[in-house]
């Protein structure tokens, strides 16, 4: 992500100071994108391996918060799958979006643009299997029974020691 | 504003802060420890920490400048409420547990106290104190100022209520909340959150249909208006592009994990238990309150493209002056009081955070024990801390108010998310991995603001400097020599 990054910062921004929008000549308080050929035609897929690289990182991540390798290994199967289609997802994003920006009228589905379409109909529901997951998994994976045993154990063990005893 | 409308709208107002200071009065009682002030007596339910945990998170800046910059610059926003159900997930798989147990096991009463028993560092609990305090300064200050403008618009627009200025707003807002923040603590904060947070949902739900009926052809209309105008403003980057968007995606689907005011309620909860079903409550109300957020700014751009609506000077006005066109009184009513309570219920969690920095973290840190007689500091304390936000938002610069609120996620993010989120999950952390990210966060953060850097294709500075941050952290405890952690700390980390 980091070389990623990097590489935006040694890109030539095209057009000069318009990529993130400019101001409605009519409007006040209201920015206008321009055209997205023209802004985004030449960094698209580097944008995309961006938000790719973002989005394995928060599966990652999410694995990072399960504790043992064997219960990680549980959780592997729904991650990777989950993980794979939410790539899937953000990759379709980009290439309706790479077709919205050369046609001149735009189909809408459930009354947005196609791209936008996989992103509020798709990309932002999907996550909430990752919620299912967590609630599907938590007693088996998350907080145990052998972790609560444990832990009281560690407590008593805690407020037995003597500095702790007031 | 029509006078017998302006009039309901008061009429929801007042009841609201009677009710902030009922809660008040009633959590006074149940509050005898500095246990109780700060950490509930750790005995909050699954609902009241669900809603507590997304209405702090939504806070003012959703409610009032979430559908104003949806009028600015279309969906680039979208980005900060779509990927919070993922950052929730985060925190949760990472936190909840952790911060749970390492709360019981060491009696902590502060996100600082957790990360000092975690490094076994002072200067690591100094920093992380530090950071919140800088955070909750800037924070309070546009908390309260947001208060007082949108009290100050209410109370001008009914007749026969005398001119109340500016500062005076800024008094009965900031007086109603120090009131209950000072006698109940967080217990009367999280309590008040529930009721804010179940009339922010209700509001969010009437205000979207509301704003989906008053453009002609509902949604499809709103788009095909905003694409005649600028295809780009409803495409997911909306007008601030790509890699400003999905910066965005970064700095807060992972930064939510970082934010003080959200994760220390994990300390809170009855049982380690309730975290599983407190994530879905919490995102379940986050993301319809987000419904707020969008249809207000996509309906305002769509009348003002119309011709229908005047341009607004301020973006930030797009709710305020939606609410007093096109919806209803009572409906008015209830979502000022709803915009209330998105303002209070974070500025409540700052206040106490703010105080058991002052009060707890840093005496503790500097002089290895906290003040006698914490609980009544911790009160003075929040007063002194409210107050002080006051004078600092009336006397400093204007923009230096803005500047620490409006990157105060990011400050968050970039400092604590490699720290707590990692380090919690991570037993290679190191406390000199943590300072330094620490420190970078803030540093990277300030600077970019400080002078104006302007970074290429929109990149989110709060982005940036998470980024260095966390490259840092693992960079330095990956060179560093394993750490020793205390028996207790590495038991609950193989948990």
């Amino acid at each position: 992500m980091c070389v990623v990054v990097g590489i935006f910062f040694v890109l030539d921004e095209v057009p000069l100071g318009q990529t993130a929008g400019y101001e409605h000549a009519q409007f006040s308080g209201i920015d206008q994108g321009g055209p997205g050929l023209i802004r985004h035609a030449s960094i698209i897929w580097l944008a995309w391996g961006f938000a790719v690289l973002q989005t394995v990182f928060l599966i990652v991540c999410l694995a990072f918060g399960v504790p043992s390798r064997e219960r990680r290994q549980r959780l592997k199967a729904p991650l990777v799958i989950a993980g794979v289609l939410l790539v899937c997802i953000v990759t379709m994003m980009f290439v309706s979006y790479q077709q919205f920006m050369t046609e001149d009228t735009h189909s809408l589905f459930f009354s947005f643009p196609v791209t936008t379409a996989w992103y509020l109909y798709g990309f932002w529901p999907f996550q909430f299997f990752f919620v299912l997951l967590y609630v599907v998994v938590f007693h088996r994976t998350i907080v145990t029974n052998d972790d609560l045993e444990k832990f009281q154990k560690l407590l008593a063990t805690k407020t037995s020691e003597p500095e702790n005893i007031i | 504003m029509g006078d017998q409308r302006s009039i309901v709208v008061l009429g929801c107002v007042v009841a609201y802060m009677t009710m902030c200071i009922g809660v008040g009065i009633w959590a006074l009682r149940r509050t005898t420890s500095t246990r109780d002030f700060f950490m509930a007596g750790r005995d909050l339910g699954i609902f009241v920490t669900g809603l507590a945990v997304f209405s702090s998170t939504m806070s003012g800046f959703g409610f009032v400048g979430g559908p104003g910059l949806v009028y600015r610059m279309g969906l680039s926003s979208s980005w900060m409420i779509v990927t919070t159900v993922i950052g929730f997930c985060i925190t949760f798989f990472l936190l909840a547990k952790r911060l749970r147990l390492i709360a019981e096991l060491r009696d902590t009463i502060s996100l600082p106290d957790a990360v000092a028993a975690r490094y076994n560092s002072e200067s690591t609990r100094f920093l992380t104190a530090l950071a919140i305090l800088l955070g909750v300064l800037g924070y309070l200050g546009t908390q309260i100022l947001a208060m007082a403008t949108v009290l100050h618009d209410i109370l001008g627009a009914v007749s026969f209520i005398p001119s109340v200025s500016l500062t005076g707003c800024m008094a009965i807002a900031c007086a109603v909340l120090v009131f209950y923040c000072v006698t109940g603590g967080i217990l009367a904060s999280v309590y008040t959150d529930l009721v804010q947070g179940a009339i922010m949902i209700i509001a969010a739900l009437l205000v979207f249909v509301a704003a989906l009926s008053a453009v002609d052809g509902g949604l499809t209309g709103i788009v095909a208006t905003l694409i005649r105008d600028d295809p780009e403003s409803v495409t997911p980057w909306g007008t601030l592009g790509m890699m400003g968007a999905l910066s965005w995606y970064f700095v807060f689907a992972l930064g939510g994990s970082g934010q003080p005011h959200i994760i220390t309620k994990l300390m809170m909860t009855r049982r380690v238990q309730d975290a599983r079903h407190i994530l879905p409550v919490s995102v379940v109300g986050y993301a319809l309150c987000a419904l707020l957020w969008l249809s207000i700014g996509l309906a305002i751009r769509a009348l003002v493209l119309q011709g229908i609506h005047p341009s607004l000077n301020n973006p930030d006005d797009a709710a305020p002056q939606f609410l007093q066109t096109y919806a209803h009184p009572l409906l008015a009513g209830v979502v000022f009081a709803a915009l209330f309570a998105a303002i209070m219920s974070t500025a409540d969690s700052f206040l106490n955070l703010g105080a058991a920095a002052v009060v707890h973290d840093i005496p503790r840190a500097l002089r290895g024990r906290s003040l006698e007689h914490e609980l009544l500091w911790a009160r003075v304390a929040t007063v002194v801390i409210a107050v002080g936000s006051v004078f600092f938002v009336v006397y400093s610069r204007q923009d230096l108010v803005a500047l620490l609120g409006t990157f105060g996620w990011g400050t968050f993010a970039a400092a604590l998310v490699p720290t707590v989120t990692i380090g919690f999950n991570w037993k290679r952390a190191t406390a000199t991995a943590a300072n330094t990210a620490i420190i970078t966060g803030l540093a990277v953060n300030f600077a970019i603001e400080i002078f104006n850097v302007m970074l290429p294709y929109g990149i989110n500075g709060g982005a940036l400097a998470l980024l260095v941050s966390l490259t840092l952290f693992f960079g330095i405890s990956l060179a560093s020599r394993p750490p020793k952690l205390d028996p207790d700390i590495d038991a609950v980390m193989n948990l």
